[in-house]
C-alpha cells in the first residue's frame, strides 16, 4: 500500500523523470506500477495463502507454504527505470521478503527520485536504495542474497548468475534478445505497419520487446515501409506530418553518449553494408536519432549481429513462413516471437517451431499488460519469470509441509 | 567397492550423445504426448521386468536389502511414473487466462507449456535408482530429451542402467554416460537447457557457475542438516521409532534423514532409552548381522564418518560406536551433549552417527 501510495502520489514527478532521462512523454510505465501493486493488494491473501494438498489415503496434514526468501536484492535498468525497479520490488514485498534496490545510474533522474522517495514511504529496514555503477554492484554481488533479480543484457545477466552461484542465490534474469516481426502475405499491412512503427520508436527502440527485425515477402515491402513511414509522420511529424521529428516533443532519444555512439557506429556499417530507405540522419548533441528504414539485408550483416536497441529497423526478407521461422531459430532464443497472420496453420507452426519467452500473434509486446501472463524469457532472453502470481512465486519459496499425528 | 568394471565414457562418446540428443529434440517427436507416454510405460516395465537385477545392484553397491530397495528405491520411481502417466495431459495443457480489459474482444491469452530442450541429469549414489529414474520421468513428460550421469560411486546399479535403458527406451532420446569427475567436467562445459543434479552443496556451486556461462536453469537438490526438534512431553516411543528408522534407513546416507536432535535434558533422558529399544527392535541386538542394514558407500565416506566421529571432542557415546573397516559397517551411534560448534556439526553428516544438541527451550532450537 506504502508503494502504491509513493507512486499515485508521485506520478507527475516520475514521469518528469523519465522525461528528463529518455526524452519520452507520459505513457504507461507510471500507470502499470499502479496496475501491478492494485492487482498485489487485491490478491494478496490468495497468492501467499497455503496451498492445500489432498491426499484422500492418509489422515495427515500436508500442504505447500508460500515462505519469504529473506533478502533480496533488485537491481534495475535504464530504459523503464522506474517500471523495472517498482514492479519487482512490488513482488518482493508482496512475498515478504525485504529488499536492497539498485537503479540504474544511466537513467540519473529517476535514480534520483526513486533514492529519494522510496525511504520516504517504505519502511528503511524493509527497502534501501543503493546507487553505483560497476564497482558498487559488484561489491553488492559478494554479499549474500536469498535471491536476486535482473533486468538488463545477456552478458552481464551470466556474470550476475556466476556470483549468485557462489552462494547458491536463485536468480530471476530478465534479459533481451532479438525479436523478430514476421509478416506473412496473409495479413493486414497497414494494421501490421503501424504496430511495428509504434514499437520501433517507443522509447527510441530501447525496450527490450522492441521490433528487432522484420521478416517479410518481397511482395510485402514497399506497403510495409510507406505504412511505417506514415505512421510515424502522424505520431512526430506535426499537425501536418510534415515537421522534422526532433522538434516533436514526442520523440524519444537515446539515453546516453555511449549508447548514441554504438548506435553511430552501426549506422556506419549499414552505410556500407545495407541501403537505409528511409531516415539515417542523427544530432549528437541532441541525443537524436531518426528513425531508419534498412533493406538488402543479409543475415550476416552487422545489424543482424545483435539486439540493436535503437531506432533502425532492418527489414529481411523471405518468401514463406518456414523461411521465416529458419531465420528466427538462427538466433538465440528472443524475448517474443511477433506474428502478424490469420491463418491459423501458420500460427500453430510458429507456436510449434520456434522458441521464445512469449509469442504475440497480431500484435507486439502486447503480452507484457496481461498481468496473468508470465512476463519472461528462455535461455540467452532470460531465466525465469513474473508478474502477478508469477512474482509472488518468483519471490517466494514454496516450502512443504507435511503435518502427522503421533498415535 | 572398485568402480573399475564400469567403463566411462570418453570425450568423443560425450561429445557424440550430446549431439545426438540435440538433434532428436530438434527433430521434435518427443514433444508428442503419445511418445512421452509409451517412454514413461517403458520406463516402468524396465523396473518392474529387472526388479531382482536391479535390488541385486542396489545391495552390491550399499549392502540395501531387497525390501529396501524396493520400498525405498523401485516404489517411489514407479508411482512417479503412475503420477506422470495418469496427469499428463492435464499437466502439459495450454493455460488459458482472461485477456485483460482494453483489449478483451477476440483475444486469447495462454501460457503454453514448452519442453526446454536437452536435460542433463547428475545422479548420486545414495538412492541410485530413484534419484535417477525420478528427475528422468520430469524430462521425459516435459517432452525433453535427456543425458543421464548415474553416480560412478554406485557403480553395479550405474551398470544395470546403462545396459537396460536402451533396450526400453529410445536411445537417441535418452541417452546414459559414465564417468567421474573428468567426464562430469566435460558435460558441463556444454550448453544444456536445464540441469538436474542431486548431490552435495559444494558440488551444486560449480553446476551453476557452469550452468551461469551458458544462462541455463538448474535444479539443484542439495542436503543440509536437517535438524529434528523433541519436544520433551511427546510420545516417545513413537518419536523414537521414527527417529531412529529415518537414522539407520540406508545408513543414514538420506538427504532428509535426521542429521542431529535438539532436545532439553530432561527429553533427552526419556528418548535415549527409547531409541535403544527401536534399533533392537527393527536391527536386532547386533546390527551388523542384520540383513537388514545398510553399509557406507564406500571407503571415502568410511573414513569421513570415523574421522569426524573421532575428532568430536566433546559428547558422549551412549548408543553404538563400534565400526568395522572391512565390512564398511558403522552401528547406529548417538553421541549425547555434543557442542554445538563441535566436529560433528560442521558438515552435513550422510552417516548413522545422532548427535545431541541439549537446548532450554523451542526458541533456543530454533536460534
Amino acid at each position: 500500500l506504502a508503494l502504491q501510495r509513493l507512486v499515485d502520489e508521485n506520478q507527475d514527478a516520475l514521469d518528469a523523470a523519465i522525461y528528463k532521462d529518455l526524452h519520452r512523454p507520459k505513457d504507461f510505465e507510471v500507470v502499470s506500477c499502479l496496475k501491478t501493486c492494485k492487482g498485489l493488494i487485491d490478491n494478496l491473501d490468495a497468492l501467499t495463502r497455503d496451498q492445500k494438498v489432498v491426499d484422500a489415503n492418509s489422515t495427515d496434514d500436508s500442504y505447500v507454504r508460500m515462505s519469504p526468501l529473506g533478502n533480496v536484492l533488485i537491481i534495475g535498468t535504464w530504459n523503464f527505470p522506474i517500471m523495472l525497479i517498482i514492479e519487482p520490488l512490488a513482488g518482493a514485498i508482496a512475498a515478504g521478503n525485504t529488499c536492497v534496490v539498485k537503479p540504474s545510474e544511466v537513467s540519473q533522474e529517476s535514480a534520483s527520485i526513486l533514492t529519494r522517495l522510496l525511504p520516504k514511504y517504505m519502511d528503511p529496514s524493509v527497502v534501501s536504495v543503493v546507487n553505483g555503477s560497476v564497482e558498487e554492484t559488484t561489491v553488492l554481488l559478494k554479499e549474500r542474497f536469498d535471491h536476486i533479480f535482473y533486468t538488463g543484457g545477456t552478458e552481464i545477466g551470466k556474470i550476475i548468475m556466476s556470483a549468485a552461484a557462489k552462494n547458491l542465490t536463485p536468480v530471476t534474469l530478465e534479459l533481451g534478445g532479438m525479436c523478430p516481426v514476421i509478416i506473412s502475405e496473409n495479413t493486414d499491412i497497414a494494421k501490421a505497419a503501424q504496430k511495428v512503427a509504434f514499437w520501433k520508436t517507443l522509447n527510441c527502440g530501447q525496450v527490450c520487446l522492441s521490433v528487432n527485425y522484420i521478416l517479410c515477402p518481397k511482395s510485402l515491402q514497399e506497403p510495409l515501409i510507406q505504412n511505417v513511414i506514415g505512421t510515424w509522420k502522424h505520431l512526430f511529424g506535426g499537425a501536418d506530418g510534415k515537421g522534422d521529428f526532433k522538434e516533436s516533443s514526442d520523440y524519444p532519444r537515446v539515453i546516453n553518449k555511449r549508447q548514441f555512439d554504438r548506435l553511430e557506429k552501426l549506422l556506419q556499417k549499414v552505410k556500407d553494408q545495407n541501403t537505409i530507405v528511409y531516415g539515417g540522419s542523427t544530432d549528437p548533441s541532441n541525443l537524436y536519432m531518426e528513425p531508419t528504414i534498412v533493406t538488402n539485408v543479409s543475415l550476416t550483416d552487422e545489424i543482424m549481429k545483435d539486439e540493436i536497441f535503437g531506432p533502425l529497423l532492418p527489414i529481411v526478407t523471405c518468401e514463406n513462413i518456414d523461411d521465416a521461422i529458419n531465420i528466427v531459430n538462427r538466433q538465440e532464443h528472443a524475448l517474443s516471437v511477433n506474428l502478424f497472420s490469420d491463418q491459423k496453420e501458420e500460427i500453430e507452426k510458429v507456436l510449434r517451431e520456434t522458441r521464445s519467452g512469449a509469442v504475440n500473434v497480431n500484435d507486439i509486446a502486447a503480452h507484457f499488460t496481461n498481468h496473468d501472463l508470465p512476463f519472461g524469457g528462455v535461455g540467452h532472453s532470460g531465466l525465469g519469470s513474473y508478474h502477478g502470481k508469477y512474482s509472488v512465486d518468483t519471490f517466494s519459496h514454496k516450502r512443504a509441509v507435511m503435518i502427522r499425528n503421533l498415535s | 567397492m572398485s568402480a573399475s568394471f564400469l567403463r566411462f565414457h570418453n570425450d568423443a562418446e560425450i561429445l557424440e550423445a550430446i549431439e545426438t540428443s540435440r538433434q532428436t529434440f530438434k527433430a521434435g517427436y518427443t514433444k508428442s504426448l503419445k511418445f512421452r507416454r509409451h517412454q514413461l510405460e517403458q520406463l516402468w516395465r524396465l523396473l518392474d521386468d529387472n526388479t531382482d537385477q536391479i535390488c541385486d545392484a542396489v545391495y552390491k553397491d550399499l549392502h540395501k536389502n531387497k525390501m529396501e530397495s524396493i520400498l525405498g528405491e523401485l516404489i517411489p520411481s514407479k508411482e512417479e511414473i503412475n503420477d506422470a502417466l495418469e496427469h499428463l495431459d492435464e499437466w502439459a495443457k495450454d493455460e488459458h487466462v482472461k485477456p485483460s480489459l482494453p483489449n478483451r474482444f477476440g483475444v486469447t491469452c495462454l501460457t503454453r507449456k514448452e519442453p526446454k530442450g536437452t536435460v542433463l541429469i547428475i545422479a548420486p549414489w545414495n538412492y541410485p535408482v530413484f534419484l535417477t529414474i525420478g528427475p528422468m520421468v520430469g524430462a521425459i513428460a516435459a517432452g525433453c530429451t535427456a543425458v543421464i550421469k548415474p553416480s560412478e560411486v554406485a557403480p553395479n546399479t550405474a551398470q544395470i542402467l546403462t545396459d537396460l535403458l536402451p533396450r526400453y527406451l529410445d536411445s537417441r532420446a535418452y541417452i546414459i554416460i559414465n564417468g567421474a569427475v573428468h567426464e562430469t567436467t566435460r558435460l558441463l562445459e556444454h550448453k544444456w537447457d536445464h540441469i538436474f543434479y542431486t548431490g552435495n552443496g559444494t558440488v551444486g556451486k560449480i553446476i551453476m557457475k557452469a550452468a551461469a556461462q551458458h544462462l541455463t536453469s538448474v535444479t539443484l537438490e542439495l542436503g543440509g542438516k536437517s535438524p529434528v526438534i523433541v519436544d520433551e512431553n511427546a510420545n516417545m516411543a513413537v518419536v523414537a521409532n521414527r527417529i531412529a528408522f529415518g537414522k539407520s534407513f540406508n545408513a543414514g546416507q538420506t538427504c532428509v534423514g535426521p542429521d542431529y536432535l535438539l532436545l532439553t535434558a530432561k527429553a533427552e533422558e526419556k528418548l535415549i532409552p527409547a531409541l535403544k529399544k527401536a534399533w533392537t527392535d527393527m536391527l536386532g541386538p547386533d546390527p551388523q548381522t542384520s540383513p537388514d542394514y545398510a553399509r557406507i558407500i564406500n571407503n571415502r565416506h568410511f573414513h569421513r564418518l570415523t574421522k569426524v566421529l573421532d575428532e568430536n571432542k566433546s559428547g558422549e557415546i551412549v548408543i553404538g560406536g563400534q565400526t568395522d573397516e572391512k565390512d564398511l559397517y558403522i552401528a547406529p551411534t548417538v553421541i549425547r551433549n555434543v557442542d554445538r560448534e563441535d566436529k560433528l556439526m560442521e558438515d552435513e553428516i550422510f552417516g548413522p552417527l545422532l548427535p545431541l544438541i541439549r537446548v532450554a527451550d523451542v526458541d533456543d532450537a530454533i536460534e
